[in-house]
């Protein structure tokens, strides 16, 4: 219960911070001596919030055909500039309502809200440092290069909301995803008028609570962005994340959690705003499912809208 | 993948079950990439890799030695010889009943992997085990027939035997028997039987339980030196349980020295035992040493499915229930008869045996029969 508090609060806290106070970055050619910044932008100087990962936190709607629904931000609480890098601590959080199977016809339309067929969530929070070798990437690449190096500790939990029986053993042996760090490093390259981002991550779990079900993750992003106008900029981006299961005790018993893995493609149009940016997306993912539909295994192709602060 | 349409979006009925694991047909496309659209495929289903995940290979269904055309699943005893493979009901081309016969195993280039050598008598006919004495007989009961159904090997007064638990009843037709108690017996490598008689019900000196305790499925010897057995029973539709009993090996006919679990201790009246196990008809319990537990393998009431659970103890079952393998469908009442074979086991397997009588109207029916079936453990 204190862990969902704190989830809840979280989640809570960067909305309220969203909404509040965005210091945009200062241009490379602009920056004089260092400067210490409140609220300076999103966690990462190359942002996570156009990543196709199911785990980008953002204000979310989508038809994945399951309805997914997420309340979510990632920032930073406070960045350092110097005329040569940047460096960030963020903090990041998200909570996922899912259904428990696809939409279909005889739903009616009563999913397009609300996942109301079994309700699957999940959430996650944690924290994170970045390092952003500003000046390096713009002489590598040009301007609006970057290359950014992260680190983040984070913690995942999924849940169920049962029927008044619990529904007791629907979901028992689904593994947690509990805590893991996860180092990445980022890389955005200008080309033109669009963007080239690339980030290679490791998720190295160790479970507090129980014997961890995965040992690492590997995963990457690359994401393709035009800066066709400021009202209007198309986009796509794919992830793909591997992990690797672990042999476990669970129950007493020893038990080998399969390996996990998801590629998925969101392509759509991007509208820029003042204080961040809607997504509009069509996503095509292959893999396994989050939180409790880990075990399932599908080809999806979906839709989806979500609101990324910061960006 | 069936795509239907809907006012707003395209998308698809998945099935729940799984079962779909290949696109069942074609998305609709040409709304463009960022209309409303949507579309899910199962591809497949995962689960935890468990302690009794492998592979089962069917190796053989066993076939009765002339002039035996059926027999019953049986369970298999560990002599230093060699498996003894007790198979009860045994009945010719006839329907005719042929008593309780036994094969020795050795390992063979067989399709079962061993080959059954049937005990026979002096003049070559099957061997009938454990046969009631004449002076027993009521014919106006019906007939006296003894079935084996569990039994270990142990050392008994210094010389090797099995113990094997027996249910006595008297038949009179198929759906017309009366049970009338389980009792103990002593069975030698080359079948000979000896019953024990406790003495303790007057009228029935050879019996440890009578009706409707029916103990004596599954015994074995834990590793605490004690002897275990179970008792499943139908309490009601859909409400099998199986409980378990416990008494030293020297004293095992005698009712008195059994205890039961109950729901919170042992107790020294078989009618507080408590269920540790629900939702099967049959079980059947051994010591695994790969996996380090005590299994209890069962196929849940009706079904084809082979279930197991593992257990520190004869009588401490954990929660979790794993699937072992799917068995050939029984045509009528899902397969029965399920044993564990620890004497034909080796590293990381179990060998399993099932009876099962597929619909033979469908063509190309599997033969019925009892089936041998080695189970090869993942982890």
């Amino acid at each position: 219960m204190t862990r969902l508090a704190l989830i809840c609060l979280s989640v809570v806290c960067s909305a309220w911070l969203g909404s509040t106070a965005y210091a945009k970055p200062t241009p490379l050619s602009d920056r004089d001596g260092s400067k210490w910044t409140v609220l300076p932008g999103a966690s990462r100087v190359i942002s996570h919030g156009r990543s196709a990962s199911r785990d980008t936190p953002a204000l979310a709607y989508q038809i994945t055909p399951y309805t997914a629904e997420m309340a979510g931000g990632d920032f930073a609480l406070v960045g350092l500039e110097t005329p040569d890098l940047s460096l960030r601590f963020g903090f990041y959080g998200l909570i996922e309502l899912e259904s428990e199977r696809p939409i279909t016809s005889d739903d009616r339309g009563k999913q397009l809200i609300l996942p109301l067929v079994g309700l699957l969530w999940r959430g996650s929070n944690g924290i994170s440092a970045a390092l952003a070798l500003d000046s390096f990437g713009e002489r590598a690449f040009g301007e609006r290069g970057r290359l950014e190096f992260a680190l983040s500790l984070r913690h995942e939990s999924e849940h169920f909301t049962g029927a008044r029986d619990g529904n007791e053993g629907r979901y028992e042996d689904v593994p947690n995803i509990d805590n893991f760090v996860m180092p990445d490093v980022a890389v955005r390259m200008p080309l033109g008028d669009f963007n080239l981002e690339a980030r290679a991550q490791l998720k190295y779990f160790f479970a507090r609570h129980y014997e961890r079900s995965y040992s690492v993750g590997p995963g990457f992003d690359l994401i393709l962005h035009w800066l066709l106008s400021d009202a209007v900029q198309p986009f796509s981006s794919t992830f793909g994340e591997y992990l690797f299961g672990t042999e476990l005790s669970f129950e007493g018993e020893r038990v080998q959690t399969p390996d996990n893995f998801l590629l998925r493609n969101l392509t759509g149009l991007i509208f820029p705003g003042k204080w961040g940016e809607v997504q509009v997306f069509n996503s095509l993912a292959v893999g396994h499912g989050k939180g409790l539909l880990a075990f399932r295994r599908e080809a999806l192709w979906g839709f989806g809208v979500r609101v990324v602060p910061f960006e | 993948m069936a795509c239907t349409e809907s006012p707003l979006f395209r998308y698809a009925r998945t099935p729940m079950g799984g079962s779909g694991h290949s696109v069942r047909s074609t998305c609709i496309w040409g709304l463009g990439a960022l209309l409303l659209a949507g579309c899910a495929d199962r591809l497949g289903d995962e689960g935890l890799t468990t302690a009794l995940s492998g592979d089962a290979q069917e190796r053989c269904v066993i076939q009765p030695p002339a002039p035996a055309q059926a027999f019953s699943g049986g369970f298999s005893l560990e002599f230093g010889a060699g498996p003894l493979w007790v198979f009860p009901g045994a009945s010719d081309d006839q329907g005719q009943p042929l008593g309780t016969i036994a094969a020795r195993l050795s390992p063979a280039d067989t399709p079962c992997g061993y080959a059954f050598d049937y005990l026979r008598d002096s003049q070559g006919a099957l061997l009938a085990l454990l046969e009631p004495d004449a002076g027993e007989q009521d014919p106006t009961r019906g007939e006296l027939v003894l079935t084996p159904l569990s039994g270990f090997v142990t050392d008994w007064q210094g010389s090797e035997r099995a113990v094997v638990f027996y249910r006595k009843e008297f038949v009179r037709g198929f759906f017309d028997v009366e049970t009338v108690g389980v009792g103990v017996a002593l069975l030698d490598a080359d079948g000979a039987t000896t019953r024990l008689t406790p003495n303790y019900y007057p009228g029935e000196p050879s019996l440890t339980w009578l009706d409707p305790q029916l103990w004596g499925r599954s015994a074995l010897l834990g590793d605490d030196g004690l002897v275990y057995s179970y008792r499943c029973v139908n309490e009601g539709p859909f409400d099998d349980t199986c409980r378990v009993g416990r008494a030293p090996v020297e004293e095992l006919a005698d009712p008195a020295a059994w205890e039961y679990r109950g729901a919170f201790n042992w107790e020294s009246e078989p009618t507080q035992a408590a269920a540790i196990l629900e939702g099967m008809g049959e079980l059947s319990v051994a010591y695994n040493s790969h996996v380090g537990k005590y299994v209890f393998a069962f196929p849940p009431v009706l079904s084809n499915e082979v279930e197991g659970k593992l257990g520190s103890s004869p009588s401490e079952v954990n929660t979790l229930t794993h699937h072992v393998f799917d068995a050939v469908p029984d045509g009528f009442l899902g397969i029965r008869d399920l044993a564990q074979h620890p004497s034909l086991s080796t590293g990381n397997e179990i060998w399993f045996s099932y009876l099962t009588n597929p619909d033979q109207s469908a063509p190309g029916a599997p033969p019925p029969g009892v089936r041998l079936v080695r189970h090869r453990l993942e982890l």
